[in-house]
């Protein structure tokens, strides 16, 4: 009765944290960070231009960064597109992260029920759930909820029991995760496998078949990238400086350490690990062989994400082609590592009763942060206690404030080009403006100079977003010296300033990247360069946007 | 006990403040004591940090740079 009780919770957990979706639908919140600021709008962007599977070199997005080939977009062949393209932007970003969720929680289990026959009923699915808590990013598809299945694989593979499923998993496997987050942590762990075995001269036909199948559906199913390299696109890359001061300093790098060590990584899901360590640390003289190879796996990867830049920096400063690729793209592997680390210790804490209430309070405390560690729990647990800070997916996206403008405007939107201030681009990317400005890893370079030139003068008084801005410069958006480049910068919502006392933008510029109107969430002071016409509220909304129009020289 | 668990168990506040004794059941009724408050304590650390700077979330490492 007490086993099925709490195989009941884990599944009733599974569910728990989607029912303010349910509940609210579009008033819940949905992450901001590379969700809504970004990677999904990005999907939706691509379902509305109808250009989604036109993978040819001349499709072009016009509406985005002044016209963006379809190409520097993700792949349409990928769970995340397919998931928007049936059931729209909410409804497929929350179908999307359920079955993820699904998978995380259906694979931890399996992996505790095949490593661990013995242990104590109730653990795997608790293992599931706390895996599937992990915050994860749902538009990276299964980079990290989709591990525990491959790890199986790879022992499959490495016990010469592989079959056709494991074949079909490797080549479904590319379609289903992201491309950066999935290939460099996936082909380290191909050249282990295979190096494992060479050493023990155990290949098997399915073995060979599986990392054939993984490579040509890395291939297919990110196609577009792939075109893109090779169609002479010159990308805002090219000015890419990681280290403009040269040598990387250690010190940043040992405070990088510490950080991933406790928190993991936030790309991939922030979960707190001192618990864990500490159980570790108890149960250290009596843990199995591969147990102990499992920690010393993540502390390699740690050190090796840890200090990648000075790595980069000596090694792989003059190669050209790891300019550009970043092997530090490990980190995928530190929730699920930390589980199984977790899961290893508990076992064998479970089997004195001294250090049993031990592995109970670590679970309770790591169950407790990650619970409430993941972002979109705990702004939907404010807004049931009426303490939300931050935006529902409605308010953040303001799509009725957004028609209103475009009716006030007055004139069909692919006719003119707005821009930003204060607040994200992809909203008006969103609600079907056409911007200069945008959040890309691949956009034109020309276009990030037109940008730099309508804000230089705002560049020169802020150098902290001048060096953010030109080397890096993904997030090409109109920044103001005030309001700075970090989260400020595009977040001026309810209860926030309001306005900015200076802003000096170039008239030529403007009209050579064709601007006409900036929508604001900021009041801007007089200029003769933008006229003010009106200011937009709305109950719905999370912003106040001003409307003016550019002045053309 | 191994020593290295001993010496585990001293790293967290000092046991004499209680009346431990050498034996092997006082230090694991106290360790198990101590850790519990240390694995509370920081617990109630991280909830505070997550709840007061819950926008930053899942960002702790700085909104920009990746």
């Amino acid at each position: 009765m007490k086993i099925a009780f709490i195989r009941y919770a884990a599944w009733l957990g599974l569910f728990l944290p989607f029912l303010p979706y349910l509940i609210w639908q579009q008033d819940a919140y949905v992450r901001l960070h590379d969700t809504l600021e970004g990677e999904l709008v990005w999907l939706e962007v691509l379902r509305q231009s109808g250009l989604a599977f036109d993978f040819s070199s001349d499709a072009m997005l016009p509406s985005i960064l002044g016209g963006l080939p379809r190409n520097s977009y993700p792949s349409a062949h990928s769970l995340p597109y397919i998931f928007v393209h049936i059931f729209g932007m909410f409804w497929g970003y929350v179908g999307l992260s359920f079955i993820l969720a699904l998978i995380g929680f259906l694979g931890m289990r399996q992996w505790v029920n095949q490593l661990y026959p013995q242990a104590p009923k109730g653990l795997p699915e608790m293992a599931g759930l706390l895996f599937s808590w992990i915050p994860f990013f749902p538009t990276f598809g299964a980079a990290v909820m989709g591990l525990p299945w491959l790890w199986l694989s790879f022992r499959r593979m490495l016990q010469q029991r592989s079959t056709a499923i494991d074949v079909l998993l490797w080549f479904v496997f590319p379609f289903m995760a992201s491309f950066i987050w999935t290939v460099i942590l996936l082909g380290f762990a191909w050249l282990w496998v295979g190096l494992t075995a060479i050493r023990r001269r155990q290949w098997s036909t399915a073995t060979l078949l599986s990392g054939l199948v993984w490579g040509f559906g890395v291939l297919l199913a990110h196609y577009p990238a792939f075109a893109l390299m090779f169609s002479g696109f010159e990308s805002h890359r090219q000015e890419y400086l990681p280290y403009p001061d040269g040598a990387p300093a250690i010190l940043p790098q040992l405070q990088n350490l510490i950080q991933m060590f406790a928190f993991s990584h936030y790309h991939v899901g922030t979960i707190v690990t001192l618990p864990i360590a500490f159980l570790l640390l108890m149960v250290w003289p009596q843990l199995g062989r591969r147990a102990k190879t499992t920690f010393y796996v993540l502390m390699g990867i740690l050190l090796f994400q840890a200090f990648y830049p000075s790595l980069e920096f000596w090694m792989f400063q003059h190669v050209d082609l790891l300019r550009s690729l970043r092997l530090d793209r490990l980190s995928p592997a530190f929730p699920v590592l930390w589980l199984f680390a977790l899961i290893d210790a508990t076992l064998v804490a479970w089997n004195q009763d001294s250090t049993r209430r031990l592995a109970l309070m670590v679970w309770g405390a790591v169950f407790l942060t990650t619970g409430l560690g993941n972002d979109q729990h705990l702004q939907n647990l404010r807004k049931a206690i009426d303490k939300d800070i931050m935006p529902s997916y409605r308010a953040y996206l303001a799509e009725d404030q957004m028609k209103k403008i475009q009716w006030y405007i007055g004139k069909s939107p692919e006719t003119y080009r707005v821009a930003s201030i204060g607040l994200s681009p992809t909203i008006a990317q969103y609600n079907g403006f056409y911007t200069v400005d945008g959040l890309q890893s691949q956009y034109p370079l020309k276009q990030k100079q037109a940008m730099r030139a309508i804000m230089d003068a705002e560049l020169q008084k802020n150098p902290e977003c001048k060096a953010y801005f030109e080397h890096w410069g993904n997030r090409c958006y109109l920044f103001s010296a005030e309001l700075g480049c970090g989260f400020d910068a595009i977040h001026q919502g309810k209860g926030k300033r309001g306005q900015i006392q200076s802003l000096e933008l170039n008239g030529e510029a403007m009209k050579a990247a064709g601007l006409d109107y900036l929508l604001s969430a900021v009041k801007l002071p007089d200029s003769h360069q933008y006229q003010h016409l009106r200011s937009f509220h709305n109950g719905d909304s999370w912003w106040t946007i001003h409307l003016y129009q550019i002045q053309h020289p | 006990m191994k020593r290295w668990q001993r010496i585990c168990i001293l790293l967290f506040p000092p046991m004499y403040l209680g009346r431990a004794r050498r034996s092997e059941q006082a230090w694991l009724a106290w360790g198990q004591v101590i850790f519990g408050c240390y694995l509370a304590a920081l617990t109630a650390l991280a909830l505070s940090v997550f709840w007061h700077g819950g926008r930053w979330l899942p960002v702790l490492s700085g909104f920009f740079g990746g």
